[in-house]
């Protein structure tokens, strides 16, 4: 094959390059809507209403960023509308947080509103899922003026409070793996909008067809987080011991033994926790010293109870977010197909019982 | 394209001959196979993976076994003289069609791939065009320009799979228990779909006569078979472990959804790079299939240069994308076509085509014994 003469190679290459330039429409920074935050709620009459909360990066401007607020039908309409009240393009491919509404938990399923979310190619499907104790205004509107912009707050806050371990930390696909897989329900953190602060208070859990069932505390979801094996930052809990008064125990490690049967015409699943744990505070009772064996059964006893109260209460609220039903699933197969589409009420019923052994590992710096 | 190809410029050496057919069978179908999986086995799909690589190993063995008494001829001139030059060459045309469609669909799913995922707002004509360029020049020369390029892209892109481990959250291995929960039959019935995956290996009609070292080729194909199934594999159990078989199935393209889990600090949506990178990955598909095209067309009608059948059908594809722009829908009909002639070709001529091998041979020895 003869050779390409080299000035007809560069004009091909010049050919090419400009037909890639035509391909993407340069947008400059400034003039992007970057999502940052977006909410949605329902207002007074039943309408959807959605928020969003973008940074702003012109220079003559004096507020860090921006609020734009409408009413919309489905959530691509409320994109929409954002967009036509925002200086730029909208765009969700940066998103870290969708707020919910309370109000629109209790009444309806959130699938619907995730959908465009799950279904643009580009949106950010690592953006974190949280529910609002109250109204989403509450939260766009609060004073940041000592925090700074309200996306990297809100991300910031939700993220250190997972690392915390007293919520959980739902991602969008997550959410979506949850909603329509039926062996576990969905959860989402919750938070809550105070005067001048905003406050993770916990997880919100949701029926299996999205819906909101009810709350667990910062305290529960440690329990929570331990009872689903999260155990990638260790769990701090506050015990108040009948010797040795309140303490705080850091579980760093947890093994898991998990048994399920079906007899009764009910479910039941046997927990076994064996933990190791260190002891990081003794609030009250810090003069008498207690044997070390004693305190291990005391903390085990304690953590139990506290295991029991939480399965009691999701089992009140009729849903599952430590997932049973996998275990339902794996091992009671022909069981399971019948209850396949109502888990929640058949977890409800089931029998769960939760042993615990704790083993203290240290005591930190002082005896 | 002046100078003729010499035989030396269709050489191809054996490390060439694996990569050549293993990148052949990775191509579009390692997106979207969690998925089809799951639609008909669930997470039992690992299974008719493995079923369906053991098929794919024995018709490959079997290609070889028909091809090993005539080690001179391809696929194209061994069809004439096992069965006339009127079957033979009505067969060589099935053949043609077959291998121009398989990279005419490939192509249209380039297309789709990166206006869906990478570049939304190109037009389908420049993309066309600026996927032809590579291509043409790469079928221009001979097989062994071919194979190299298998070697070059196995090379880049080795790290392409591993990647997928990244994209593992939260793995739930009980996600695969009870094994065999959607029944035996579903499980067999989703062999088909594996199969389609390791389409691929019929190049090796093609490739054997170049072959340096023949006595290798069977360890070759099943290298070959082999690298696929482990692609393959990484892709559906790293699916299975991080979604359940529910969410799987709303996911037109779960390997890239999996990518987007990932997120680095000095960089987001690494699906995008992906997927660009991917491009060459597909390219190794295309390029040996349109090659198989052109040499048959040219084995064919006697001529002298494949060249002007390339030249041809890439400048008729440019046409084409100008006056048809398939929807997802019927890109995923053309596949399913291709899918088919494929199942007939690829699996069941190379079976008919020993046995008749030793039919043919058999009755020769009665008569001129």
């Amino acid at each position: 094959m003869k050779r390409i003469p080299k000035r007809y190679l560069s004009l091909f290459a010049l050919i090419m390059l400009m037909a890639t330039c035509a391909c993407g429409k340069s947008t400059a920074l400034e003039m992007l809507q970057i999502m940052g935050v977006y909410g949605i709620d329902l207002n007074e009459e039943g309408r959807l209403q959605a928020y969003s909360s973008s940074p702003i990066f012109s220079r003559e401007a004096n507020k860090k960023y921006n609020i734009t607020k409408t009413t919309a039908l489905s959530t691509r309409q409320s994109r929409l509308q954002l967009d036509s009240m925002s200086i730029g393009a909208l765009t969700g491919r940066k998103l870290a947080t969708v707020l919910v509404g309370k109000k629109l938990l209790t009444e309806k399923s959130i699938y619907p509103y995730m959908d465009v979310l799950f279904r643009d190619p580009s949106s950010e499907i690592n953006a974190s899922i949280a529910m609002v104790d109250g109204n989403v205004s509450e939260i766009m509107e609060s004073e940041m003026d000592d925090k700074g912009r309200l996306e990297v707050v809100l991300f910031e806050e939700i993220e250190t409070s997972y690392e915390d371990r007293i919520c959980v930390l739902t991602r969008a696909y997550q959410l979506e793996d949850q909603l329509l897989n039926p062996r576990i329900t969905p959860y989402v953190t919750e938070i809550k909008a105070l005067p001048g602060e905003i406050k993770v208070t916990g997880t919100a859990l949701l029926s299996d067809d999205g819906k909101y069932a009810g709350s667990l505390n910062n305290k529960e979801s440690s329990l929570l987080l331990l009872l689903q094996r999260d155990i990638g930052r260790p769990i701090q809990l506050m015990l108040d011991l009948p010797s040795k008064g309140i303490v705080t125990i850091n579980i760093k490690n947890a093994n898991y033994n998990m048994h399920s049967a079906y007899g009764k015409e009910r479910f039941q699943f046997r927990v076994a926790v064996h933990a190791e744990a260190e002891l990081t505070e003794q609030a009250t009772n810090w003069k008498e010293n207690i044997p070390v064996p004693v305190l291990e059964q005391e903390i085990a006893k304690q953590l139990q109870q506290e295991c029991d109260k939480l399965i009691g209460k999701i089992q009140r609220y009729r849903v599952d977010p430590i997932g049973f039903g996998y275990y339902a699933k794996a091992y009671q197969l022909s069981r399971w197909k019948e209850v396949e589409d109502n888990w929640g009420d058949a977890f409800a019923q089931a029998d769960i019982e939760i042993t615990t052994r704790v083993k203290l590992t240290s005591t930190g710096a002082v005896k | 394209m002046r100078r003729p190809l010499s035989p030396e410029d269709h050489k191809i050496s054996f490390t060439q001959f694996v990569f050549t057919i293993y990148k052949t069978q990775i191509g579009i179908g390692i997106l979207t196979l969690p998925r089809d999986l799951v639609e008909t086995t669930g997470t039992d799909g690992w299974i008719s993976l493995l079923i369906g690589y053991a098929i794919a190993v024995t018709v490959s063995i079997l290609i070889i076994a028909a091809m090993s008494k005539y080690p001179n001829d391809t696929l194209y001139e061994l069809l004439p003289r096992l069965f006339g030059a009127w079957i033979g060459g009505g067969l060589s045309l099935l053949w043609i069609g077959y291998a121009a469609g398989g990279s005419l669909v490939m192509l249209l799913w380039s297309i789709h791939l990166t206006q869906v995922w990478v570049l939304p707002a190109i037009s389908s004509p420049t993309l066309m065009f600026l996927f032809v360029l590579p291509i043409c020049l790469y079928t221009f020369h001979g097989l062994k320009l071919v194979g190299r390029f298998g070697e070059f892209v196995y090379l880049i892109s080795f790290w392409m799979p591993l990647s997928l481990f990244w994209g593992l959250k939260d793995a739930h291995w009980l996600n695969f228990l009870p094994i065999g929960h959607n029944g035996w039959v579903n499980i067999i019935l989703a062999v088909k779909t594996t199969l389609l995956s390791f389409l691929g290996f019929e190049l090796a009609f093609i490739l054997y006569p170049y072959l340096t070292e023949k006595k290798r080729a069977i360890q070759g194909v099943v290298f070959a078979n082999t690298l696929a199934l482990i692609t393959y594999s990484i892709a559906t159990v790293i699916s299975f472990l991080q979604f359940s078989e529910e969410t799987l199935k709303e996911y037109v393209w779960p390997s890239l959804v999996l990518l987007k889990l990932i997120r680095l600090p000095f960089v987001e949506r690494f699906e995008i790079i992906f997927v660009a990178l991917y491009l060459v990955i597909l390219f190794a598909t295309i390029v040996p299939y349109l090659y198989m095209a052109a040499m048959g067309a040219n084995r064919l009608l006697r001529t002298k240069n494949h060249r002007y059948y390339t030249i041809a059908f890439l400048a008729g594809c440019v046409v084409l994308s100008v006056l048809f722009r398939p929807s997802f829908w019927q890109l995923q009909w053309m596949g399913r076509q291709y899918g088919k002639a494929g199942f007939l070709l690829a699996f069941l001529f190379p079976v008919f085509l020993w046995l008749w091998g030793i039919g043919y041979r058999f009755i020769r020895k009665e008569r001129h014994p």
